[in-house]
């Protein structure tokens, strides 16, 4: 039921009728909060409430023929400050407003927005306390008098992903070894990779040098014989 | 004897919580550490910043009670106007300091079961949020807050909010200006002006609107240079867009530094997939300048967003590594696409 969704925490709730049937917009809003049991009293939101109540505010439209846009916004704001509304209710229909400032602005007021966007299909917008933004879809029949919404799940288009078989990528073996070839992978030696300082060998710099056929030590010619040092 | 005079700088008067630096003279924290490196050191004293609010304003909030959370913790002047929430509430909400904390950046060396070269086995690991090497600056914990009465009871606050421009009948930009001039009259030491969502439907005047606002940003300018103050502006910019498409550049050529924030929400597009570790992006639109001929150049100018539990970091924008090839129909970027050959598998070498 739609009114579950609206009825709550939001202090000011707006519909918005891309369609264009405002002339329905009293008895849709009367349904939905008879289904709750709630009282409420129309109101241009000029007259100040003194009781416990809901407001359905008239048409936008209307208003904004009899007040400028910020008589509108200022006298919104008050009833969301008077503590004795508990919600506010809004309608406004896209094709009658004049304004183009007004339908955001007030989307920018409110904590709950009920966009009708076709003869059965509508979407709600919630505004939590914590800045978490919430968006569902829902099909409706508002226009036969019937309260009841179905949520639409929008299923992700999930084209079929091939399952990359990783063994059959390339031309190397990337998963899967044998016992004998982990083993001698592992003991490979890398070309930069840090020796762990048990297997390092001794600390002294060797020069290991195998002379060649060719070499030969020359004694008579070394021209160091004479330095005497050890 | 010699006769050296040594010059003193008389006009250079220490104030809790103002650093000095080099490039920008004297500079406030705006509360976060990662906005402050990008800032250069913070906010210069003297300047105007605006920020440009994301859709739903959950971010830009955020920002502002880091801002209040600083100015109450160096005790400075404080003058909160906002119109579309109670002001008193949200200074109630500010975050408390951190306790001072020593370098415990913990540092991850790559774990020792990688073989890798030597070279680069001792490396951190790679930090991509901005921050600054010296971690002097107060931090705020977003998950504690102050005691009630600790806040009443400060007394270096002005508020001005929805019921006081109802009482006081004026339009709001008058109000504001003479509010301010009358603080400053009192002469404190440092004024931290904070005025959130203008341009929002309720500070909205009628067609004279472009125009009001131009001239009460003109009058903050000058009561910002000639006083010891630094201004924190938010507007909801999409909806200024909407009054006056212009009015945003003409907004933008007043303020010293402007800063858009824009969040992933998941409702209006789908998000990016690359995209998935960060809550939104933030645009450096202006830079501050007052006391130098250059601004201070930003390490990156991608940069994200990410609000963890306690803090509001800001990092470079980093795409994750394309590993597997993703369909067109998951947004990819272009160029990879193109590169991953489309349908051909085999990695072949």
């Amino acid at each position: 039921m739609i009114s579950t969704q609206i009825i709550g925490n939001y202090k000011f709730v707006l519909f918005v009728d891309d369609v264009g049937i405002e002339r329905n917009s009293v008895k849709i809003l009367d349904n939905i909060l008879r289904e709750a049991n709630l009282l409420y009293e129309i109101n241009d939101g000029s007259v100040t409430v003194l009781k416990q109540t809901n407001v359905i505010l008239e048409a936008i439209s209307r208003l904004e023929l009899e007040y400028n846009e910020k008589d509108i916004f200022t006298n919104i704001q008050k009833l969301k400050l008077n503590e004795n509304v508990s919600q506010i209710f809004a309608w406004i229909s896209s094709n009658n407003v004049h304004s183009k400032i007004l339908i955001p602005f007030l989307e920018h007021m409110s904590e709950l927005i009920v966009t009708i966007k076709s003869n059965n299909q509508l979407s709600i917008l919630s505004k939590s306390k914590s800045g978490n933004v919430k968006l569902k879809e829902y099909h409706h029949e508002l226009m036969n008098n019937k309260t009841m919404i179905k949520e639409i799940k929008i299923e992700k288009v999930q084209e079929q992903k091939e399952d990359v078989n990783v063994d059959n990528i390339g031309t190397f073996k990337i998963g899967q070894f044998t016992a004998e070839e982990l083993e001698a992978k592992r003991n490979l030696k890398l070309p930069f990779e840090k020796i762990n300082s048990i297997n390092q060998e001794k600390k002294e710099a060797k020069i290991i040098y195998t002379p060649d056929n060719v070499d030969d030590f020359d004694e008579e010619d070394d021209p160091d014989n004479d330095l005497q040092f050890i | 004897m010699s006769s050296f005079v040594k010059i003193k700088k008389e006009n250079n008067v220490e104030i809790a919580g103002v650093k000095t630096s080099i490039r920008n003279w004297q500079i406030v924290s705006t509360g976060s550490e990662s906005f402050n490196f990008i800032l250069g050191g913070g906010l210069e004293l003297n300047s105007i910043t605006l920020i440009g609010e994301d859709k739903y304003g959950k971010y830009s909030d955020i920002l502002t009670k880091l801002f209040l959370a600083d100015s109450f913790h160096h005790n400075h002047h404080i003058y909160f106007a906002s119109l579309d929430n109670d002001p008193k509430k949200i200074m109630k909400e500010i975050p408390m300091p951190n306790e001072y904390q020593k370098d415990t950046k913990t540092e991850e060396t790559i774990s020792n079961d990688l073989r890798i070269a030597f070279r680069y086995q001792d490396l951190p690991k790679i930090d991509s949020v901005q921050r600054g090497s010296s971690q002097n600056s107060v931090t705020y914990d977003l998950t504690k807050k102050y005691e009630k009465d600790v806040i009443e009871r400060y007394e270096k606050i002005n508020y001005y909010s929805f019921n006081e421009q109802q009482q006081r009948g004026e339009n709001v930009f008058d109000s504001i200006i003479r509010d301010l001039q009358s603080t400053l009259a009192q002469k404190p030491e440092l004024l931290r002006v904070c005025i959130s969502s203008i341009g929002s439907p309720l500070w909205f005047t009628g067609e004279s609107f472009s125009s009001d606002l131009i001239t009460f940003l003109t009058q903050l300018k000058s009561i910002t240079r000639y006083n010891n103050v630094v201004c924190y502006l938010t507007m909801p910019l999409h909806l200024i867009n909407l009054i006056d498409e212009q009015l945003i550049f003409k907004i933008r050529r007043l303020v010293d530094c402007n800063i858009n924030l824009e969040s992933f929400n998941n409702i209006e597009k789908q998000t990016n997939a690359v995209f998935k570790q960060y809550h939104g992006l933030l645009h450096i639109k202006k830079m501050h300048s007052i006391a130098a001929l250059q601004s201070h150049k930003p390490e990156a100018f991608d940069l994200a967003f990410k609000l963890k539990s306690n803090r509001f970091l800001i990092e470079k924008l980093h795409l994750p590594p394309e590993l597997q090839e993703n369909d067109s129909s998951e947004i990819s970027m272009s160029c990879s696409s193109i590169a991953s050959g489309g349908g051909n598998k085999s990695l072949d070498f």
